[in-house]
């Protein structure tokens, strides 16, 4: 069936322009009988097409239409309402498309199934409630590329906007520089507009939960409910796509650890997704009100399991403790469960956001409940990053990656088997001299040192100066400039291009 | 056996022609439409007519009776989506010798298609 997969795709596209067309058709004229019939051929075909491929759900849904089309055919007429909820239906089948393409989830059907029940009863759906993604008059649908290429141009502006203030502000003539004020705005609120654009509500991915939930708990045997608050908060398209895994992560762990099976369980299971904005970040959480993680627990597996020795476990706090359970060969569950396996989830849910420019915040209360809190940038396009010099050059590191800095004369750094290190508060620091690596002529003497965590490793980045932090416009690298250095390059505020640094790339 | 596929749609059409040729059967052509159909029995004189039901232009059942009456010993397969048992039944008064119905097994479509040659 996998290979009659693309096929069926790029049919049922073919499928959904033609029936778009034919629904504005009918929108302005609603008695064209040639379109009815088209809209309910292709309902059919489709039909047929999804049965084939086992896709129950997008059958149902063309069926019950093809079904609905029936009468309508024979009145010749189609009500305005039913225009409209047709074109939702046409949306739903175009996300359906959509996740065929990327191997995910197929959207819900059930809301517009429950519809249909209420349109066949003859109930008239005038405020039918529109899903995010679906669009309504005045509204049009643009591919994901042409808004990258146009955010790409509004970058390009942006850079060429810093060029010409600087070169404005030499040249020193009045209505030039009044003309350059201008324009520099208009960019600035293009560049802001088309930033926008690619801003998706977190209903996209929340609504998926709700269904999700039910069925999970149900399987589990478990009286919980899931509350979501915060789905109208719009982030950025590239973290709405990716947060769907580490969010069933966390929801999947919530409900296996944290929610007690009913015979243990004193008061109704309640897990809450919200989303909350705080300036330029937005914090997911999934909170419990289950058992709580017992810290004692933590210890003692970690000792069991040979992360820790027994002195060690014992000098943690509580949230290096929390901390523990992010590491990928840690679990607190006693036995596998099917539903979230050997709790390597949170351990995903970290690198996930921490790829993302965010981190997993952990809480939790013994008996009272925990909280696992996603805080990521809204937009992957700004990160806050520190600049540092090297060789007079400026390059930039995202700020997640951080944990300190620390000034130290090379004469400090100690040398071992030819790898440098440097023993910061009784603990080795393994050194990465920038300058080296990147093919840069480092300056002598007195250095800056930035603490860097990827992944388990812990080093620090030996550089000439730091200069500042700043929020840097994240751009694409050039593709024949790409390099495992490098996770792209942003201009700085007066003009100069600065490489970002990946962390990751230096092994 | 020489075998015209009609679908409108492409995927369903391949999914036949593959199921038939693994078969043992030779797809000597394709069409999307009833007028297609009518177009290509007349141009192919193939053995064997799938043939859906619901098409642009001409419907399955039309196209049935127009290649009938051309040559009332053609024989035709319907294809049909679950639900239409009355136009399959329409179908099959205006000559079609059998029917499956999508979504179907390959065994079944190729028993039927043996059922036919037999009768």
């Amino acid at each position: 069936m996998e290979s009659y997969l693309e096929l069926f795709i790029s049919e049922l596209e073919e499928y959904i322009k033609q029936l778009n067309k034919q629904l504005l058709n009918l929108e302005s004229n609603n008695r064209d009988t040639s379109s009815i019939i088209e809209v309910f051929r292709i309902f059919h075909t489709i039909k047929g097409m999804a049965q084939t491929m086992g896709l129950d759900g997008l059958s149902e849904v063309s069926h019950s239409i093809e079904d609905l089309l029936d009468e309508v055919k024979e009145k010749g007429e189609v009500s305005p309402s039913l225009v409209n909820f047709l074109f939702i239906a046409a949306d739903l089948l175009s996300r359906s498309a959509v996740a065929l393409r990327n191997k995910k989830e197929l959207p819900p059907v059930r809301d517009i199934l429950d519809s249909m029940a209420k349109i066949k009863n003859g109930e008239v759906l005038e405020y039918y409630k529109e899903e995010p993604g679906t669009r309504g008059i005045g509204e049009i649908r643009i591919k994901m590329e042409k808004l990258d290429t146009l955010f790409n141009l509004a970058n390009e502006l942006t850079i060429a906007r810093f060029r010409l203030l600087k070169l404005s502000q030499t040249l020193k003539d009045t209505s030039l520089q009044n003309l350059v004020d201008t324009a520099s705005r208009l960019i600035s609120s293009l560049q802001d507009e088309v930033m926008h654009l690619r801003m998706l509500p977190l209903t996209t991915v929340f609504e998926f939960f709700a269904r999700w939930f039910r069925d999970e708990a149900k399987q589990q045997g478990k009286e919980v409910s899931l509350e979501i608050v915060g789905g109208e908060i719009e982030v950025d398209r590239s973290i709405v796509d990716v947060l769907k895994e580490p969010l069933m992560h966390l929801i999947r762990n919530a409900l296996d650890h944290g929610i007690e099976a009913p015979a243990v369980q004193c008061e109704k299971g309640k897990v809450v997704l919200k989303a909350v904005r705080e300036k330029e970040r937005i914090r997911i959480s999934v909170i419990d009100n289950g058992k709580g993680i017992d810290l004692e627990k933590v210890r003692h597996k970690a000792i069991k399991n040979g992360l820790l020795s027994e002195t060690e476990a014992q000098h943690l706090g509580q949230e290096e403790l929390f901390r523990l359970l992010t590491h990928p060969t840690f679990s607190m569950k006693d036995e596998v469960t099917s539903i979230s396996g050997r709790g390597i989830g949170l351990d995903i849910a970290n690198s996930a956001v921490v790829k993302l420019g965010g981190k997993l915040l952990i809480s939790s209360q013994l008996g009272e409940g925990s909280c696992f809190t996603l805080e990521l940038p809204l937009s992957l396009a700004i990160i806050r990053a520190m600049i540092f010099k090297l060789d007079g050059q400026r390059f930039a590191l995202p700020l997640n990656y951080i944990q300190e800095t620390f000034y130290a004369h090379e004469d400090m750094f100690q040398s071992v088997y030819h790898r440098e290190l440097f023993v910061l508060r009784d603990e080795i620091l393994p050194l990465v001299r920038l300058s080296d690596r990147l093919g840069w002529m480092g300056k002598r003497g007195r250095k800056s040192v930035i603490v860097v965590q990827t992944q388990a490793k812990r080093r620090g980045f030996v550089i000439d100066e730091i200069i500042d932090e700043e929020e840097v416009v994240v751009k694409k690298l050039d593709p024949l400039l790409t390099s495992p250095f490098y996770s792209g390059c942003s201009i700085y505020a007066d003009g100069s291009p600065v490489l970002i640094l990946d962390p990751r790339g230096f092994g | 056996m020489r075998v015209l596929v009609v679908d409108d749609a492409m995927f369903m059409r391949r999914m036949l022609s593959d199921i038939l040729e693994k078969g043992g059967h030779l797809i000597c052509g394709e069409a999307a439409t009833g007028k297609e159909a009518v177009d290509r029995y007349k141009e192919l004189k193939p053995d064997l007519v799938t043939m859906d039901i619901i098409m642009p232009d001409m419907s399955g059942i039309e196209a049935v009776k127009e290649i009938k009456k051309m040559d009332s010993e053609a024989k035709i397969l319907m294809v049909s989506a679950m639900g239409q048992q009355a136009l399959v039944l329409e179908a099959v008064q205006a000559g079609a010798l059998d029917y499956v119905v999508k979504p179907f097994q390959p065994s079944r479509v190729l028993e039927s298609i043996d059922r036919i040659v037999e009768k």
